[in-house]
């Protein structure tokens, strides 16, 4: 009897111990980090978005479901939820949700292994437009040699690498 | 039919108390306070164990897909390798334990506590394939293959849980009695193997660990604080203890019936503290025998330089002794057994012996002082069956206490006769020795009659 | 610079050679060679060609294959396992298809033999898919996907990059997952170009999860452009500054 007390006794100051000591450190980390990033998430959704092509907001919806997390949508105006990239988890990133409501944090949650999503929305925010202006002229870029889709033999003879052939032919 | 060399009678004390020489080193008593502080610390590792996934972190796997079976897998993993580790510690026969539990009583709850780590470790590789599996989209077997390749260390942490499940599988009663004994020792032996292949993975994959140094430091310590044990207590100690006491066989005397009595000689006996009771796992070195180490309860007090174990010579191994050369080098580990006078709870004993379990009572009773006034009973078929009766018959005298003798077969004499020869048996702390099945009868005989189970000790052996 | 452009494998491959102290026609001889060799690869592992090893291996004609039929195969089912399946030539609507490597794949021989022969420093551009020699470093535009003329970036190259797009017609990408393309076109720097080739296709594909890949890749970069006019590009992924302003 004393022998079954002093084990299970010891098993449970053990248990309350490490919960008491050890503390919620990850989650205050978070907290501080996490007020950095300021994209909401529904934000994403938008920016790929275009009146005419309807691959690019389903290849999004399809990479999301893909990443198996998907990004809170619902974004009601009395709450706000940011998401923060956080420290890395020793083998993958770890991204933390943080929810909060008439200015406090009300909810904070981690969302661990799920690297590619957290990724995927670094990504979202690095996303670059290419427009009109990025267009660049070949002659004043000064290349040796073009990088692009396979061309047929004819198209060849149209294409810029042709005339990069010949330029050097010359 | 004295012995020429060890003169097992009681008159031996007045002969040691003649000896001009360094005392005889006196056993400890076993320390309650040491067993109890091992059980402490035990428990406190298991809360932590189970705790620490909750504050470290690992807790957050469960908001990711497949989130719970990562959690659980992550959590049994933990849990299921402490337990491992306790089971290490146990096999140890850290004295601490053992001097309290027995070497039976530590065996016994090794093997209780057995399938439980097996158990979890094997959820644990299940659920935490699975989680990875549903987290990357791809079918289970698959996944098996990407994991295995991809994570460090996981080849050999699969091939340990390969070797875990197997030698589970050999443990299996039915399966254990079909194969020889030395070959399922041997075979278990890989679980060490296993144990030190599968660190790695613990430390380089294990959420409680990864970014965790003091919990990975905490987690190595202690490791290597149970293998420190396992080779001090199961290889050191016995080594040291063997060369210096250098036991050699110097006489083989037939005891009648079967049994033989052999003597060794060895060095610095005196130094060599044996409680009345006690065991060693004795390992002759000879052809066909130096492989295999044997229990024999020593079966009386040392007289230095002699000591002597009594055999009943039955399966291959022990019908060898009998044959044994003079001369014969012999290596100990131990002693071992708790079936000792430091086990007694109350003032009077009561030793019930049946068969070649007198040997260890005839140790007990020597051990015992002269005022204890014991009553002993001896259990035996047959007259011839009576073995060391004289010496058991002097002790007693010696001791102003009652001797016993029931023979006859089972049913001619009942077991629960000695209810009636030892009324006050409530009162008496109960030493049972002798087969397992005697063992078991008896005392189940002495609870019914209303003994402590505390007060009961027992000695079976395995025949 | 000794230039020339073989019309081989349905395409057209450019070499760049420079002879420094070699004999021009004894480069020119050596870009024979790779030019001969192209054209035995074409021959082994076309499609279009009925012939071929290839043709024959996918209906059943042979069950034995050549050794460099086998390397492809390796290769094939590294580059799977390597983009997670994004890269699948046996997931291909026809059977078992490398053309998305085999072009990479001949290219990075055809440099090997360029190579072997003395010269030090050579491009060879295998319709669009780029390796160099080892030891200089080539400036390499990337193809505008909306603008046939012009480039949406200048790379920096001294191992190989591939591209891999939708635009050119002729060009069908396939999801061996049966979801949407993710990019109008991707590019991928670094490795061998048999791989980059691969990895090119993949990412066309996937789009970010193979990004995500190719992060976890060492000296292998990549980026691509979606349809939206978006480009997502890996952290190493560096463009080249540009000497002049652009239009």
């Amino acid at each position: 009897m004393k022998r079954s007390f002093a084990l299970w006794g010891a098993t449970t100051a053990g248990f309350a111990g490490v919960i008491a000591l050890h503390g919620p450190t990850n989650q205050t980390l978070s907290i501080a980090q996490a007020s950095k990033a300021t994209t909401p998430a529904p934000k994403s959704a938008t920016t790929s978005s275009s009146p005419s092509s309807a691959s690019p907001s389903t290849t999004l919806a399809a990479s999301a479901t893909k990443t198996t997390v998907a990004p809170p949508s619902t974004a009601s105006s009395a709450k706000e939820t940011a998401i923060g990239q956080q420290e890395n988890y020793g083998y993958g990133q770890m991204s933390v949700k943080v929810t909060i409501s008439n200015n406090r944090i009300v909810n904070v949650a981690v969302n661990s292994i799920q690297a590619l999503e957290s990724y995927s929305l670094q990504l979202e925010q690095q996303v670059v437009p290419i427009l009109k202006s990025e267009v660049l002229s070949a002659q004043s870029a000064n290349i040796s040699s073009l990088s692009g889709a396979t061309y047929t033999s004819e198209a060849y003879a149209y294409s810029l690498q042709s005339a990069l052939d010949q330029l050097h032919f010359k | 039919m004295a012995s020429t060399t060890f003169d097992p009678k009681q008159s031996s004390l007045g002969q040691r108390a003649r000896q001009r020489g360094p005392e005889p080193a006196k056993v400890r008593a076993p320390s309650t306070l040491a067993f109890t502080a091992v059980l402490v610390i035990f428990g406190l590792g298991m809360g932590v164990a189970i705790g620490l996934p909750i504050v470290d972190g690992t807790w957050s796997e469960l908001h990711g897909q497949g989130g719970l079976a990562m959690f659980i897998g992550s959590t049994t993993g933990l849990a299921g390798t402490y337990l491992a580790l306790i089971m290490v510690i146990l096999a140890s026969r850290l004295p601490a334990l053992e001097r309290i539990l027995g070497q039976g009583g530590v065996i016994h709850w090794h093997r209780r506590l057995a399938p439980w780590p097996l158990i979890l470790i094997s959820i644990h590789a299940v659920l935490l394939t699975l989680a990875y599996a549903e987290a990357a989209h791809r079918g289970v077997l698959a996944e098996v293959g990407v994991v295995v390749n991809t994570f460090p260390h996981l080849v050999s942490a699969t091939v340990a849980l390969g070797i875990m499940v197997g030698i589970g599988l050999i443990s299996i009663r039915q399966i254990r009695t079909r194969i020889p004994r030395e070959n399922w020792w041997m075979l278990h032996l890989l679980m060490y193997v296993a144990l030190i292949i599968s660190f790695a993975h613990e430390v380089a994959l294990g959420p409680s660990f990864v970014k965790h140094p003091l919990a990975q430091e905490s987690w190595t310590v202690a490791w290597l604080l149970a293998a420190a044990l396992v080779i001090t207590y199961r290889v050191g100690i016995p080594v040291y203890r063997s060369l210096r006491h250098q036991l050699r066989v110097v006489e083989v005397k037939p005891e009648g019936d079967g049994v033989v009595s052999i003597i060794l000689k060895g060095r610095d006996l005196e130094r060599l503290a044996i409680a009345g009771g006690q065991f060693f796992e004795w390992r002759f070195i000879a052809p066909g025998m130096w492989w295999q180490a044997h229990p024999f309860t020593v079966s009386a007090m040392p007289r230095p330089p002699y000591l002597r174990i009594t055999v009943k010579s039955l399966g291959d191994f022990s019908g060898r002794l009998a044959e044994l050369k003079v001369g014969t080098a012999v290596a100990i580990e131990g002693p071992y057994g708790s079936f000792t006078r430091f086990a007694r709870r109350k003032d009077q004993v009561l030793l019930i012996a049946g068969g070649i379990g007198v040997t260890a009572a005839r140790a007990l009773l020597e051990d015992l002082p002269l005022k204890s006034r014991p009553v002993v009973v001896l259990r035996a078929s047959d007259d011839d069956d009576l073995t060391l009766a004289d010496e058991v018959e002097e002790l007693v005298r010696y001791r102003k206490g009652i001797l016993h003798k029931l023979i006859g077969s089972r049913d001619e004499v009942p077991l629960n006769s000695i209810v009636a020869l030892v009324p006050d048996m409530a009162n008496r702390d109960v030493f049972i020795c002798g087969s397992e099945g005697f063992v078991e009868a008896t005392v189940n005989m002495a609870q019914l009659a209303g003994v402590d189970p505390d007060a009961i000790h027992q000695e079976a052996y395995s025949i | 610079m000794i230039t020339r452009a073989e019309p081989v494998m349905g395409t057209v491959v450019s070499f760049l050679a420079d002879p420094n102290e070699l004999a021009p026609p004894d480069v020119e001889e050596a870009i024979d060679l790779a030019c001969c060799e192209l054209h035995r690869i074409d021959e082994q592992f076309s499609t279009w060609k009925a012939s071929s090893e290839l043709s024959r291996w996918r209906n059943g004609e042979i069950l034995e294959v050549s050794e460099l039929m086998d390397e492809v195969f390796e290769l094939c089912a590294h580059a799977c396992d390597v983009s997670r399946g994004f890269f699948d030539p046996w997931a291909m609507p026809g059977g078992f298809d490398p053309t998305g490597l085999v072009k990479g794949w001949a290219a990075e021989r055809a440099l090997s033999i360029l190579r072997r022969r003395g010269v030090r420093d050579a491009l060879i551009n295998a319709g669009g898919d780029v390796c160099v020699a080892p030891g200089r470093t080539y400036r390499v535009g990337i193809r505008h996907p909306s603008f046939a003329d012009a480039l949406c970036g200048v790379v920096e190259v001294d191992t190989s990059i591939a591209t891999s797009g939708i635009y050119e017609r002729g060009d069908h990408l396939v999801n061996p997952f049966g979801g949407p393309i993710a990019a109008v076109s991707a590019t991928v720097v670094g490795g061998r170009l048999a791989i980059a080739d691969a990895l090119a296709t993949a990412l066309a594909v996937g789009g970010k999860e193979v990004l995500y890949l190719i992060e976890q890749l060492d000296g292998v970069e990549g980026f691509f452009i979606t349809a939206a006019g978006g480009m997502f590009k890996s952290s190493g992924m560096k463009f080249s500054d540009l000497p002049e302003e652009q239009v």
